[in-house]
């Protein structure tokens, strides 16, 4: 298990809790109680505002820009950033402020994507291994722990090799190789909850499998589950990021963060920018995903709320 | 006895488990594998022929597998472009791979030891502070990032270390201490990450162990905070925090790949997505048949350990 992932299960107990409370008592809040909770967890609001910014900015790309990413001008070719060129220009003179919002488009369309499919994954294979036990959770847990022990770019590079590297292809290979971790939190939390007496009357009642696991189970690893989500955005976000580095992963002249740094690598010499302003875009996009995914944690669980890690 | 015997066993259905992963991406590929395998302009068809016969594509698949995995052996698996056996490709790469890893991780642990004591012992000091941050850091900055900004530094600016290579030019292979100022910035990269998750374990670890009852005693019978950290606590808050290992080894095996081929080291990593890019498909198969042995050998070896020097950890 992750570090990361570890210290979020350490935790997951009270979260169970605090998904009936959310669901029972957030009528009595007011507004402002709410922004002052929010005032609470610096990390979450400072990780949230970015996130907001920067997915408006990819967004509303088209109507930001004074240029298009693919226009080429040798005028500005290696140009330091300037009230023209914001950010400056590429090797072939190209708008790097342009490229960067268009490559936002595709790296944070490939984080997001490729994290709900492994949500997606990770919940089902839990949820199965966790809830029925015996050989179904031998065989699912093995499944799990032979992913997971294949180093991932490993796994990575055969996959691409083998599939392509097309866009949606990248999506789905990101998405089906990193669920393991996700799974075993929600086995685990699935093997604590289905022990309670909530989970027994249903059973006692003729509650079907799926309904009790569906309607009884799931909601309580809501919070745990869009927790890690979120830093599952942040490590997709890197793996996509490496992936294009590499050659391996979304092609040009599609702009993504990883293959702007990969085609600025060569000259960075003499426009540090090139490497430079991509690269600290991935390092602050990470980091406000990864804040927002420890702050709604904490948020999220009343026993770590106030305390400071 | 039964704990290592199970322990060792665990490890062969994992193997197998691996192979067959590999084995079945491999041929989910839509299509002709060997189109797919090879770029048709660049390969004569006796080429393809020799593949169909190197993977046995025409067998059942049970067949192909099993011919897959012999072929590795006996090294009848081999480069498209090179001829080379695949085995003997993986070998050559190998060591640079494992040297540069190893070495990572064995300087982020030694960091991390005094850095997590200093942090446990003053919560909240600027020592804790900085192992709190350099581990949020570690997390959202790509190791190419952090890499590309060494290189500006040390190599274009200052010109303090080579930034590519493994050795002066001319030379091929490691040249003895001659490689070392070339292995200065990669090893670097690889131990930032684990020093700082290190540091933040040993910190956590050493917080619940200064609970304990035996550090208690042992501050009643008036040793010093420094023999009371160094004799009682840090050895017992090390257990754990060196099980981190068996996770850390996947990811640091895995992060070579992107470091490799940054500072031009003629890794595995290196080795395999120029293969992947060629579409050699056998040296990729290879590799990661490889990798992931050895991340399952290396974690073998790892809980091994921890069960004779924590008997604890046998009976389960």
């Amino acid at each position: 298990m992750s570090p990361l992932q570890s210290a979020s299960s350490s935790i997951a107990p009270s979260l169970a809790y605090r998904a009936l409370d959310v669901s029972t008592g957030s009528r009595q809040r007011t507004p402002l109680r709410f922004l002052r909770r929010l005032a609470a967890h610096p990390r979450m609001t400072v990780g949230a505002t970015i996130i907001i910014v920067v997915s408006a900015l990819a967004l509303f790309a088209p109507w930001i820009v004074e240029r298009p990413p693919d226009i080429q001008n040798v005028t500005y070719r290696l140009a330091p950033p300037s009230s023209e060129y914001w950010l400056g220009g590429d090797s072939y003179g190209r708008d790097i402020f342009s490229r960067l919002l268009y490559a936002g488009r595709v790296s944070l369309s490939v984080g997001l994507l490729s994290m709900i499919l492994t949500v997606v994954i990770g919940v089902l294979v839990g949820a199965l291994a966790g809830y029925y036990g015996g050989w179904i959770d031998r065989i699912l847990m093995r499944l799990t722990e032979i992913v997971l022990v294949i180093p991932t770019f490993f796994l990575l590079i055969l996959t691409v090799a083998t599939f392509g590297r097309s866009i949606p292809l990248l999506i789905l290979i990101i998405g089906v190789t990193s669920w393991p971790i996700n799974a075993r939190v929600v086995r685990g939390e699935i093997m604590r909850l289905r022990k309670y007496d909530f989970v027994v009357a249903s059973r006692v009642v003729g509650g079907k499998d799926s309904w009790i696991v569906v309607r009884h189970l799931l909601p309580h690893l809501i919070p745990i589950v869009i927790a890690s989500a979120t830093i599952r955005v942040a490590n997709n976000i890197l793996i996509e990021s490496g992936l294009s580095f590499l050659g391996l992963g979304v092609q040009p002249p599609t702009p993504t963060w990883g293959n702007m740094i990969a085609e600025g690598t060569s000259l960075m010499r003499q426009a540090w920018w090139l490497v430079g302003i991509p690269g600290a875009t991935i390092f602050v996009v990470v980091l406000a995903f990864n804040l927002f995914g420890e702050g709604l944690r904490d948020f999220l669980d009343p026993r770590t709320r106030g305390r400071t890690r | 006895m039964k704990y290592w015997l199970g322990r060792i066993l665990e490890t062969i259905p994992l193997l197998i488990g691996v192979s067959l992963l590999t084995f079945a991406i491999f041929r989910m590929a839509p299509g002709d594998p060997v189109a797919l395998v090879i770029d048709p302009t660049m390969v004569s068809e006796e080429d393809r022929q020799a593949v169909r016969e190197a993977l046995g594509l025409d067998e059942p698949l049970p067949v192909q597998y099993v011919s897959m995995m012999t072929g590795l052996f006996t090294g009848e698996l081999r480069s498209f472009k090179s001829k080379q056996p695949t085995t003997e490709i993986v070998m050559d790469a190998l060591p640079v791979t494992i040297i540069v890893g190893g070495a990572g991780l064995l300087i982020g642990l030694i960091v991390a030891l005094p850095l997590g004591t200093l942090a446990a012992r003053r919560p909240g000091g600027w020592v804790d502070r900085l192992v709190s941050l350099s581990m949020t850091a570690s997390l959202a900055i790509p190791s190419f990032v952090l890499g590309l900004v060494l290189i500006l530094l040390f190599t274009e600016r200052w010109g303090m270390l080579p930034g590519s290579g493994i050795a002066p030019i001319g030379t091929i292979g490691f040249a003895g201490l001659e490689s070392l100022p070339y292995l200065i910035m990669p090893v670097a990269v690889v131990a930032f990450s684990p020093a700082s998750i290190f540091a933040r374990y040993l910190r956590d670890a050493l917080g619940s162990v200064l609970q304990d009852d035996y550090v208690r005693t042992a501050r009643a019978k008036g040793l010093s905070e420094t023999v009371v950290f160094s004799r009682h606590a840090v050895r017992n808050a090390l257990l754990p925090v060196v099980s981190l290992l068996n996770s850390l080894i996947p990811i640091t095996l895995g992060g070579s790949v992107v470091i490799e081929m940054l500072f031009g080291l003629p890794g595995l990593g290196r080795v395999t997505t120029q293969a992947a890019l060629t579409r050699d498909y056998p040296v990729v198969i290879t590799a990661v048949l490889f990798v992931a042995a050895i991340a399952v050998i290396t974690n073998l070896v790892i809980d091994l350990v921890y069960g004779w020097v924590d008997p604890r950890v046998r009976v389960e």
